[in-house]
């Protein structure tokens, strides 16, 4: 097990993401402390390009695009993770405990991870977005982890069956243990590198998701993510063609491809030191 | 024709990974004459199978060849382009069985299938003609016959067939071309007592029947390895312990190791005799990333000598025994 | 001490009786595939019984049924005279324990060894402190030919086949087990080592009166190490009886079969020369 965390720092594609993923960490989370407040509207400076004061310039209301980016990338992050987090704990809760309980338990864990597998979220987005009154980050995350656990559940299952069927489980239950204590104690630990590769992945596609619903408008449309400045980028009016106030629409989109890849990445890196099959030992 | 189907000169074959460098086979030298099956006899990490996977030039990504030289019926195959050594070597000179390739049929062909596209491929024909696919049909069945397969298996699904029988079809095809030396790694290992007994029967009716002229038989198993070849080789830790016919090996040992090794098993005997108590060898094999100096076995070996830890012992031949072994006891017996 | 009518003094440690285990698949049309059937054997105090056979012979579902790990669909098992769902869970695994095929599968990857060694002692009633468990162990894996320097503090992959087996033969040691269930414990570990687990049961036997039933495929391991055999094919005890006899002059046709196919060291097959 520890060898396996050596050869992840040494992995190029893993240590390539994490270097990315940190410094737009460092971004969205020192960013806001300095530069001030995000919504603040300079009427005398709108839509300017960028210059030496504002090096991302202002958007069509006047706001310093470099800021809203800033915390922009910090909010994302916080829908991420919280989506990715939650989403991560339901798929081992509902993964795990059908092959231990077996007969209905499993049944029912089993009929849950389909329904939830077809759920749609856009549509699903957009009733939420009509009925519920301030949507929040927290809020979000929470929706898109509800709605993304499936798949996660489904090879936490398949996994959990087969580390089941090992001689450890059984001697472990002819020490006395009991099914909660063998797949805390025994199952899950083998798990882990699993566990943290599918809590990568959802929090990526969970911040991608966000975008998107921002994008068309069903997100929050009050606090600012990477979809939120697409999404007043795409619908500004004030200029005759979009394409002349780029530098509103292009970082939000620079940086959310940067962070979706560095996240990816380090996947892919994570998976070649976990994935047997990939392993170049 | 070269004198020997197979010579095998001070051969080196080492993986090299992030794990480091492990000593797999280091420095091994053999000859097979025609018409003999010479077993290689060993316990896990001795080797074996390592060795076979150099001799039949198909080493898998990490092991590297780092010297020596195999010659197949007089051919170098390490000094050859591999175009050559696929078309003129493989199937025609020698056949090799890896362990446990009666995984490699496809589950959804059934055998008859198989065998066209495995000869499509070797023959790089796409399709092949309806007389040559006669041909291929007529050859393979009269392989299986001397195997003991019924025709009908020809018109199976893998999934439909014993362990035993599908290994039986895998030599079977893999001798389609009557190599003259056959390679066959533990091809009793995942069998039960009667299969095995049925395998190793088969192989010697593939020698009778003149498809293969040769054999090189890897097992760990010494009783399976007793019944079916005339000479052997006790490999331990990269390097040939003992080398000698089977007879002499088994009853009279000269290395320790194979000394020991014998004294370990617990081998069945129809009339009841009890043998004495059986005993384990102390210790456990090298980590061959560090070989130990000299004798790779003088950690273990019972007989140690000073000069065992420090110089690496040549072969020593005993008197009226074919072979000898390379263990510094018998310096004073061979007189050399 | 339990009650002497209770655990009998006929010295029978444990006793299956038309143990039957069926596996059907399939909600309408139903497909029952035999996993034993009514098997009956008894082991006695200190007694090793093998249990031999080839692959598919059932010999593994009888070891899981008698360890608890499947529920059997008719017969009885008895421990001590008393049916084992009588015991409570920790009661009965006090005294049946096991060693499987599969070191590497026994050991948990994640853990040092020591993390089985010490889950042990959750069956014990005593409540020993930290000190006192290790010095437990220590003398425990000396007593079995294991220098505790060389196994504790390790993880499963350096070790050897061998060493894992003892050790977890070990791990029944501290738990205090009368019975051992040893599932082909010696299959999968080199031939020079195969002679120590070998021995080691031996020892056990002589001098702790350990009871084992030893499940093997291994015709000439079974001969060396047990008093008494049981030959099962296809879910279905064929032949059992004293060692000795079984093996010398075997009854069934088909253990005549099976030892006509066991290839020994020091004969060759007529087929063969």
């Amino acid at each position: 097990m520890i060898g396996m965390w050596e050869l992840l720092l040494r992995s190029r594609k893993f240590m390539i993401g994490l270097a990315v993923l940190v410094i737009l960490i460092l971004l969205g989370t020192v960013g806001p402390f300095l530069l001030g407040d995000p919504y603040y509207m300079d009427l005398s400076l709108m839509g300017r390009p960028p210059s030496f004061a504002h090096i991302l310039g202002t958007t069509s209301f006047g706001e310093d695009v470099f800021t809203q980016l800033c915390s922009a990338i910090g909010n994302s992050l916080v829908v991420g993770l919280v989506a990715g987090g939650l989403g991560t704990l339901i798929a081992i809760l509902v993964g795990a405990v059908g092959p231990y309980r077996g007969g209905l338990a499993d049944k029912i864990s089993s009929l849950a991870t389909n329904l939830a597998l077809v759920l749609p979220l856009i549509p699903l987005f957009i009733i939420i977005a009509s009925v519920v009154r301030g949507l929040n980050l927290v809020l979000i995350g929470v929706i898109l982890a509800v709605t993304s656990w499936p798949w996660a559940a489904r090879s936490i299952r398949s996994q959990v069956l087969t580390l089941k069927e090992r001689e450890f489980v059984n001697l472990a239950r002819m020490s006395g243990q009991n099914s909660v204590q063998i797949v805390v104690t025994e199952v899950l630990p083998n798990m882990l590198a699993y566990i943290m590769m599918v809590f990568v992945i959802l929090t990526g596609t969970s911040i991608l998701a966000e975008s998107a619903l921002s994008m068309i408008g069903v997100s929050t449309t009050r606090t600012i993510t990477l979809g939120y400045m697409l999404y007043w980028a795409q619908h500004e009016t004030t200029v005759p063609f979009w394409w002349n106030i780029w530098w509103w629409f292009i970082p939000p989109g620079i940086v959310l491809t940067a962070l979706l890849t560095a996240i990816f990445v380090i996947h892919a890196g994570m998976d070649e030191v976990f994935n047997p099959r990939l392993r170049e030992i | 024709m070269a004198e020997h189907i197979l010579e095998v000169e001070d051969l080196r074959g080492y993986y090299r990974g992030t794990f480091g460098v492990v000593h797999a086979v280091d420095g091994v030298s053999l000859t097979l004459d025609r018409g003999v099956i010479l077993g290689i006899a060993g316990e896990s990490g001795g080797g074996k199978s390592t060795l076979a996977q150099l001799v039949s030039g198909t080493p898998p990504p990490l092991l590297h060849l780092e010297g020596g030289r195999v010659l197949v019926d007089g051919i170098d195959i390490y000094n050859i382009d591999s175009e050559e050594l696929r078309t003129e070597i493989k199937c025609k000179r020698m056949s090799y069985v890896p362990q446990s390739s009666m995984e490699s049929l496809n589950p959804v062909k059934r055998i008859r299938d198989f065998i066209f596209d495995v000869v499509g491929q070797r023959t790089s024909k796409r399709v092949l003609s309806s007389e040559r696919k006669k041909e291929v049909i007529e050859m393979a069945a009269n392989h299986m016959k001397t195997l003991g397969l019924d025709r009908p298996v020809l018109d199976r699904y893998p999934h439909e067939l014993s362990g035993g029988m599908k290994q039986r079809v895998v030599i079977a095809i893999s001798t389609l071309w009557n190599p003259k030396l056959l390679i066959i790694d533990e091809p009793t290992s995942a069998l039960d007592v009667t299969s095995q007994k049925r395998m190793i029967e088969s192989l010697l009716n593939l020698k009778r029947a003149r498809i293969i002229e040769s054999m090189l038989y890897i097992s760990h198993d010494l009783t399976s390895l007793r019944q079916l070849c005339g000479e052997c080789i006790i490999m331990y830790a990269g390097k040939i312990a003992e080398i000698g016919d089977m007879e002499g090996t088994i009853n009279d040992p000269l290395h320790p190791y194979s000394r020991l090794l014998t004294a370990a098993i617990a081998s069945y005997d129809s009339k009841g005799r009890r043998k004495g108590e059986l005993k384990s060898i102390a210790g456990s094999p090298p980590d061959l990333r560090y070989p130990p100096a000299g004798c790779r076995f003088h950690p273990r070996c019972p007989y140690v000598m000073d000069i065992c830890k420090t110089k690496e012992p040549p072969m020593f031949r005993t008197g009226e025994r074919m072979g000898g072994a390379f263990c510094w006891l018998l310096a004073s017996q061979s007189g050399e | 001490m339990e009650d002497t009518s209770k655990t009998g003094n006929d010295g029978i440690a444990l006793k299956c009786e038309g143990l039957t285990k069926l596996y059907t698949s399939g909600l309408i049309r139903t497909k029952t595939v035999v996993g034993a059937r009514d098997v009956t054997f008894d082991i006695k105090r200190g007694e090793i019984v093998s249990l031999a056979g080839e692959s598919g012979s059932g010999k593994s579902t009888v070891a899981r049924m008698i360890l608890r790990l499947i529920k059997p669909t008719s017969g009885d098992i008895a421990l001590n005279g008393r049916s084992i769902y009588s015991y409570n869970i920790r009661e009965y695994y006090r005294q049946v324990q096991a060693v499987f095929q599969d070191p590497y599968s026994a050991f948990n990857p994640f853990y040092i060894v020591d993390h089985v060694l010490e889950r042990a002692f959750g069956l014990r009633e005593d409540n020993l402190n930290r000190d006192e468990r290790s010095k437990i162990i220590r003398s425990t894996l000396e007593s079995i030919g294991l220098n505790p320097s060389e196994v504790l503090g390790r993880y499963p992959h350096e070790l050897s086949g061998g060493q894992m087996q003892r050790l977890l033969i070990g791990r029944s040691l501290l738990i205090g087990s009368q019975l051992l269930i040893a599932d082909e414990p010696t299959s999968m570990i080199d031939a020079s080592t195969r002679a120590g687990v070998l021995n080691l049961l031996l020892s056990l036997k002589k001098e702790k009166g350990l009871s084992v039933l030893f499940i093997t495929h291994d015709i000439g391991q079974a001969q060396y190490v047990s008093e008494r055999v049981i030959v099962m094919k296809q879910g279905e005890v064929v032949e059992q009886g004293p060692v000795d006899e079984v093996f010398t002059r075997p009854q069934h046709p088909y253990t005549k079969e099976l030892l006509a196919a066991v290839p020994t060291l020091y004969e060759r097959w007529k087929e063969c020369s």
